[in-house]
């Protein structure tokens, strides 16, 4: 999945304890932001966290009342968009409804003047890479939102630019289009070799596709690493809540790897805590199993049993905290059971603004933030 | 049943409505090729207006100038109202936007004659701060246009702009294209339609409008509705079916082409951009042709002025520019194969002349001077009217000695009351009072101003629809003066008009034509020359001067204090009085000329007129300018009686 070998060393572009304000609004914080050649970055958050912004402060449309950015150790603050080495798939791809699908790729070559042959076998190259050949003449109110996309990204991509600027490209497609066109923008990614930065509200995605990922709330960043980093070593409740379903709880490191839950001691792999901090602690869902009582370290009564399709979604009342837990084991509602969880299934974080505001599933609402999600439809308009 | 009875009255409905709208047209675009000049029988199929409407030169002018006006203020307006539009749509602060929009709006819901009186103090009042001599001339008039054309481009453009995606102009920014070409490369095709649509509204309403054009145009600069405003003052001729006929035509394209390329455009056809590129083609050409028209047919005509004899010199003021005021179809103007005297007087002088015949009474011309709006070298009132301007200083004598020709000038209309001494205006026109009548219908030879207050032709009686001629009449018949200040001798007259009301059809003043021509009406006091002009429609019509005596007015050139160019206007007098210029003038006008070289030139076919010349003449007296008070006390009356 991953191209770290393909990932340069040096930066290539770099923001500098960036602020934007919108009126007293603050819509990012005193940001810094490095990103390296050929990486594929993903800025993930909810709808408001200063994504889009972010992107948007890079392709040159809006302008940080501090901080500075670099391109390849330049900065490039006071270059209008026009001339950053960038270019951008918009949202809802803001193709030009007058041009036909040849003219809208081959536009960032006609500005620049290059004769008209080249274009061609640019274009051609183009529609090649993103499967449209054939399309050339045909108008671009009578392509689907699927082809609509390629022609975004034909279009951004014939500039060859340096760094591919991608605001939720996906969001206006159906589920199945855009598990597919995850995996095509992946593989482009690695052809063109390229600096992907991709804006996206939608972890999965982010997950799924990025080398790095950059969480983001209330216009700071959570976290920036690997998938794998932010899935498994989340920094803070927030992170930990937001990248897959978790079960966080208040807990107490008794030493190094020793955290006490609920009154129960657990082993664990984590250290360097003061002695008996109180800590929050992260516990997967699919990291939980369910083991007759006796067998169990702690006990609970099963209130809820949800079938979703590979696995079963129990939700168990222990001491009135409603933990979430996958298994493809059947339980009743009303079962008295037991909870074993790993050593190194319990991940430890340090106390941070976020703790108790996440946790438990007894208000299992986070699903709703898929469908209802706003920026799908509404546009991220941070500015 | 009562569903199929709906149906039908709902189909008489529509066609009667479309009959209401559509009908007026028909008819005036069938009598445009009436080979008559009547205005009720169609005598046969024939172009010969057209063909007499392009060679006339004042129309063509006029075409011209409409033409030149509508594409300069269109284009303007649109470059403007787009560029405005683009801010309004820009701004953040909704508050603001939307008050602009109203702002924007307001002028098109103000009535017309508002702006135009409006615009036209404006333009006197900064005139009169930058000291202009012309404070009204052809770029207030095009800024007037421009002025209404706005907001009906804003309000195509701004519907487009909203409908356009913000992001696609950061699209093309983000692949490389500066802010501006940016904007010209894919927000302009986008918004295109509306602002195309917006170019023809704006054109549309620049070619026909009348009223603003009618307070902020300057002498000279003629557009055809001005034109036709003024021609349509006395009989209506075929020419004007021909030249309305036309421009409801080009009006008409103009709307079916904006509504394809509107329609193209909504709809979502492969198709879309080719019939958007024909439409764009199609106005383009129009618009090329229309120039095209504009610039090459004034010049078709060869030299007016070769075959004339002239007497006097006209040399050494070429270059420079006369303005004149005149009353409608008040000259000859080259229509019928008459002489183009205007024309004639440019060819021979080498001065270019602004010709300005849309002014419609001498009160009229009063105020237009009086305001100071425009500057003028000549103009042509009636007695009464140049003795309250002399009275008032408003105009400049004329030297005389100056006018070569002057000597033409018959020794009877000299010295007249408003003048004395001959100082101040030179003697253009005369003409009488008189009443005529159907000889169908009224088969004595009447005599008497009694025949406008017989039972025996109640309901065909015509009358003057103005105070002091209506009043006139009932005071020569009386034998007052009228001109007294007596307000017992007014009241006298107002009775006698009131009795007239039982028999009387109407009051009229240029309706006389049709009216009597058309044998609808069989007794109207009117003028001798309109009389000759009738009587060649309907023989049947007979005139007679009253033997109790009747209204005399002399129309006379003057020059107004105010003029700019003295010398030239001096010298337009004299060309006026040039034997061959003045023969012209009176076959045109039919009216009596003062021109002894006229009046004994063997080849005036009105030389002798029985009716303009007769050899009795009853008592005669002129109009003279009465006190305010009088003035108030018989509008006074005068509202009395027609109520």
């Amino acid at each position: 999945m991953s191209n770290e070998a393909n990932i340069a060393e040096k930066n290539i572009i770099q923001l500098k304890d960036i602020t934007v304000k919108f009126d007293d609004d603050v819509i990012l914080d005193n940001l810094s932001l490095s990103i390296k050649d050929r990486e594929f970055v993903t800025l993930l958050g909810q709808s408001g966290c200063g994504k889009t912004t972010t992107l948007r402060i890079i392709a040159g449309f809006i302008n940080p009342q501090s901080g500075d950015v670099y391109f390849e150790s330049n900065r490039v603050n006071d270059l209008p968009p026009h001339k950053r080495p960038v270019n951008t798939i918009f949202q809802r791809y803001a193709l030009f409804p007058n041009y036909n699908v040849y003219d809208n790729i081959a536009f960032g070559l006609r500005v620049d003047k290059v004769p008209e042959k080249e274009i061609k076998e640019r274009v051609d190259e183009m529609l090649r890479l993103v499967n449209l050949q054939g399309f050339e003449k045909r108008d671009i109110s009578r392509l689907s939102g699927g082809q609509q996309q390629r022609v975004a990204i034909a279009r951004a991509a014939i500039k060859r630019p340096k760094v591919l600027l991608l605001d939720e490209p996906l969001a206006a497609l159906d589920l199945k289009l855009r598990k597919d066109m995850q995996n095509e923008l992946k593989a482009m990614q690695r052809k063109l070799g390229i600096t992907f930065v991709y804006v996206t509200h939608d972890q999965e995605e982010a997950l799924s596709m990025s080398d790095t990922v950059v969480v983001m709330h209330e216009g700071k960043i959570q976290q920036i690493g690997t998938p794998i980093d932010i899935y498994n070593e989340p920094e803070n409740a927030f992170v930990a809540d937001f990248i897959g379903e978790s079960n966080i709880l208040d807990g107490i490191m008794r030493e190094d790897y020793r955290v006490c839950l609920d009154g129960v001691d657990f082993k664990c792999l984590d250290k360097g805590f003061g002695k008996n901090e109180p800590v929050d602690v992260v516990i997967r869902p699919e990291d939980v199993d369910i083991v007759p009582v006796e067998k169990g370290m702690l006990t609970g009564e099963v209130t809820q049993v949800t079938f979703r399709g590979v696995h079963y979604e129990i939700i168990i009342d222990v001491e009135n905290f409603k933990w979430m837990v996958q298994t493809t084991d059947e339980s009743k509602v009303g079962d008295v059971v037991g909870l074993f969880i790993e050593p190194d299934a319990i991940h430890i974080m340090k106390k941070s603004k976020y703790s108790g505001k996440f946790g438990d599933y007894s208000s299992y609402s986070d699903e709703m933030d898929d469908i209802s999600n706003p920026d799908i439809e509404l546009g991220e308009d941070e500015e | 049943m009562k569903n199929r009875g709906m149906k039908v009255a709902d189909g008489i409905i529509t066609s009667l409505i479309y009959i209401f709208l559509y009908a007026p047209l028909l008819i005036m675009v069938l009598f445009s090729f009436n080979s008559g000049r009547s205005t009720s029988v169609f005598e046969g199929f024939s172009f010969k207006w057209y063909v007499e409407m392009f060679s006339r030169s004042d129309i063509m002018n006029a075409l011209k100038n409409t033409l030149i006006l509508a594409v300069l203020s269109s284009a303007i307006a649109t470059v403007l109202g787009t560029v405005a539009a683009v801010g309004i749509y820009n701004l953040k602060n909704k508050y603001v936007q939307s008050t602009m929009m109203t702002v924007t709006n307001i002028p098109m819901m103000n009535p017309d004659i508002v702006t135009g009186v409006s615009l036209m103090l404006l333009f006197v009042f900064v005139g009169t701060m930058v000291g202009s001599a012309d404070k009204l001339n052809f770029f207030t008039l095009l800024i007037a246009h421009i002025t209404f054309n706005l907001p009906y481009v804003i309000l195509n453009v701004l519907p487009k702009l909203r409908q356009t995606d913000r992001r696609i102009y950061e699209a093309a920014q983000d692949l490389g294209a500066p802010p501006v070409k940016a904007f010209f490369m894919v927000v302009m095709p986008s918004i295109m339609p509306g602002i195309i649509s917006g170019l023809m509204m704006s054109f549309t309403l620049s070619l026909d409008d009348f009223v603003i054009s009618y307070y902020t145009n300057g002498t000279g600069f003629q557009t055809l509705p001005l034109m036709i405003f003024s021609m349509t003052k006395k009989t209506v001729k075929p020419d004007m079916y021909a030249l309305s006929s036309l421009i409801f035509v080009t009006v008409l394209l103009l709307l079916v082409l904006s509504n394809v390329v509107k329609a193209k455009s909504v709809e979502e056809s492969p198709k879309k951009k080719k019939a958007k590129r024909i439409g764009i083609g199609a106005v383009a050409a129009a618009v090329c042709v229309c120039l095209v028209v504009a610039i090459v047919i004034p010049k078709n005509k060869s030299s007016v002025a070769s075959e004339l004899q002239l007497e006097g010199d006209y040399s050494g003021l070429e270059g420079t520019t006369l303005n004149i005021i005149n009353w409608g179809e008040y000259i000859s103007d080259g229509s019928e194969d008459t002489l183009d005297v205007i024309k004639a007087f440019e060819e021979v002088s080498g001065i270019d002349v602004n010709y300005d015949d849309s002014t419609a009474s001498n009160e009229a011309m009063y105020s237009k001077l009086k305001s100071g709006a425009v500057s003028v070298d000549i103009v042509i009132p009636s007695d009464y009217m140049i003795q309250r301007m002399i009275s008032e200083g408003m105009l400049r004598k004329v030297d005389t000695s100056k006018i070569s020709n002057y000597k033409y000038i018959d020794e009877q209309y000299k010295e007249q009351y408003f003048d004395p001494k001959d100082e101040y205006s030179v003697p253009y026109n005369v003409g009488l009072v008189g009443v005529i009548y159907d000889s169908t219908v009224v088969t004595e030879t009447p005599d008497s101003w009694s025949i406008m207050w017989d039972e025996k032709y109640a309901g065909d009686i015509l009358n003057f629809n103005n105070p002091r001629d209506s009043f006139a009449t009932a005071q020569f018949y009386l034998g007052l003066d009228i001109n007294s200040t007596d307000k017992a001798e007014w009241d006298k007259a107002a009775e006698k008009l009131k009795a007239q009301n039982s028999v009387l059809q109407g009051r009229v003043m240029d309706e006389i034509f049709n009216k009597m021509e058309g044998g609808n009406a069989a007794v109207a006091p009117y003028y001798a020359g309109d009389f000759l002009t009738m009587q060649d429609v309907n023989p049947d019509l007979e005139f007679f001067y009253p033997k109790e005596g009747t209204n005399i007015f002399i129309d006379s050139m003057c020059v107004p204090s105010s003029a700019q160019n003295y010398e030239a206007a001096l010298m337009f007098i004299n060309f006026m009085l040039e034997p061959d210029v003045a023969l012209a003038n009176a076959e045109y006008l039919c009216y009596a000329t003062p021109n002894t070289a006229v009046l004994n030139n063997d080849e005036y076919s009105l030389k002798g007129n029985k009716y303009l010349y007769p050899e009795t003449l009853p008592p005669v007296e002129y109009y003279h300018d009465l006190p305010n008070e009088t003035r108030a006390y018989y509008e006074s009356l005068w509202e009395e009686i027609v109520r």
